[in-house]
């Protein structure tokens, strides 16, 4: 009786996405956890770039999986598998921001590195250097946080998940036409606010 | 090339996603034009700054928190199709269970109304033949008593009972 589990297990682990979708579709378990197993860890830190919270990150991607177990026998098959999980998650966090808003800033991991090597004491030139490419990014992060949702989604998707275009046409429905011009415009908005961070003349 | 395409392509340029013979364009192009430099030196900065943002990671698996969730919430995606066919069979049975007894009672009248009428007309019958010589003469007898006593308070009392 064992023998098949095992055999069945192996053959979930070596299964495509679409199959492990398929699998979820039939109400079995294994499809989705695989599924999480494969894509938890670039989700989470795709929605946590976008919302800039641990927690609701993680809570979003938790949504996603959910989401996507409910709707899993809908599935069309014509897009992928993982663009379609993008899809779930930018409409998640979406959701979220219409929700909340007024976004939470939490320190992020490095900038809690950069106050650890600080206060052990390093040389003065190191802590520094680390205090100015901190105060780029916080102002990197501050920009980007003044951004509208969509503009934001673009840009992350772009230079922080490395997407290339025909994946983010997938996930927005947008144009690749459309998408360059947005992102160009998205672009020049985010190096404003920076531009007026470094000046000094943002609040 | 013009500064508007140096500008939609720079950010991809930067990324190194350019093919080389493009790429050699935007070369040219921002030796050529002082402002597109400017953009393409806010871009390598930019872009440095985004590779500079910190990862984040996940701190467990999420597996076991879902497993969870989908025993307490979700109903199975599966499990959808059969209540589905338990109601149609459902419906069905008492779709079924309906039309036997209104077949029944559409049948049953017919044999039960002939046999009503049946019973009427016999016990009609018996009426017609037996009770009309009973009833009649038992009239007669009563009103002829009735006749009698009238006389007889009239003879007695004077009083014709048209006053009353």
């Amino acid at each position: 009786m064992e023998r098949p589990r095992e055999a069945s297990r192996t053959e979930v682990a070596n299964a495509s996405d679409e199959e492990l979708l398929r699998l979820c579709g039939e109400g079995d378990r294994r499809g989705l956890e695989e599924l999480v197993r494969r894509y938890q860890s670039q989700l989470f830190s795709f929605l946590y770039r976008l919302t800039g919270s641990y927690e609701d990150a993680e809570e979003a991607t938790l949504e996603v999986f959910l989401r996507a177990w409910r709707t899993a026998s809908g599935f069309q098959y014509r897009a992928r598998v993982a663009t379609w999980l993008y899809r779930i998650a930018v409409n998640i966090a979406r959701d979220l921001y219409s929700r909340k808003k007024a976004r939470p800033q939490e320190p992020w991991p490095e900038d809690e590195d950069v106050a650890a090597s600080l206060a052990v004491g390093s040389a003065e030139e190191e802590a520094l250097d680390a205090l100015t490419r901190d105060e780029t990014r916080r102002q990197l992060v501050a920009a980007l946080d003044k951004l509208s949702a969509s503009d934001r989604e673009l840009l992350v998707m772009y230079y922080l998940q490395q997407m290339d275009y025909d994946e983010i046409t997938e996930v927005t429905g947008l144009s690749y036409t459309v998408l360059k011009t947005r992102l160009a415009r998205a672009r020049q908005r985010l190096r404003r606010h920076i531009e007026r961070a470094q000046a000094g003349t943002e609040r | 090339m013009k500064c508007r395409r140096f500008e939609l392509d720079v950010a991809d340029w930067v990324a190194g996603r350019l093919s080389p013979p493009q790429a050699a364009e935007m070369v040219v192009h921002e030796q050529q034009c002082a402002r597109c430099h400017g953009v393409a030196e806010s871009e390598r900065q930019l872009q440095a700054s985004m590779a500079a943002m910190p990862a984040a990671s996940l701190r467990r698996d999420l597996w076991p928190e879902l497993a969870v969730r989908l025993e307490q919430n979700a109903p199975k995606p599966v499990r959808r199709r059969w209540p589905i066919l338990s109601r149609l069979l459902l419906t069905g049975g008492v779709a079924a269970a309906l039309g036997l007894l209104v077949a029944r009672v559409a049948l049953k009248p017919a044999g039960s109304k002939l046999a009503r009428v049946q019973d009427e007309e016999r016990v009609v019958l018996q009426m017609t033949q037996l009770e009309p010589v009973q009833y009649v003469e038992a009239d007669v007898a009563a009103f002829a008593a009735y006749q009698g006593h009238e006389l007889q308070r009239v003879v007695l009392m004077g009083d014709t009972g048209s006053e009353r």
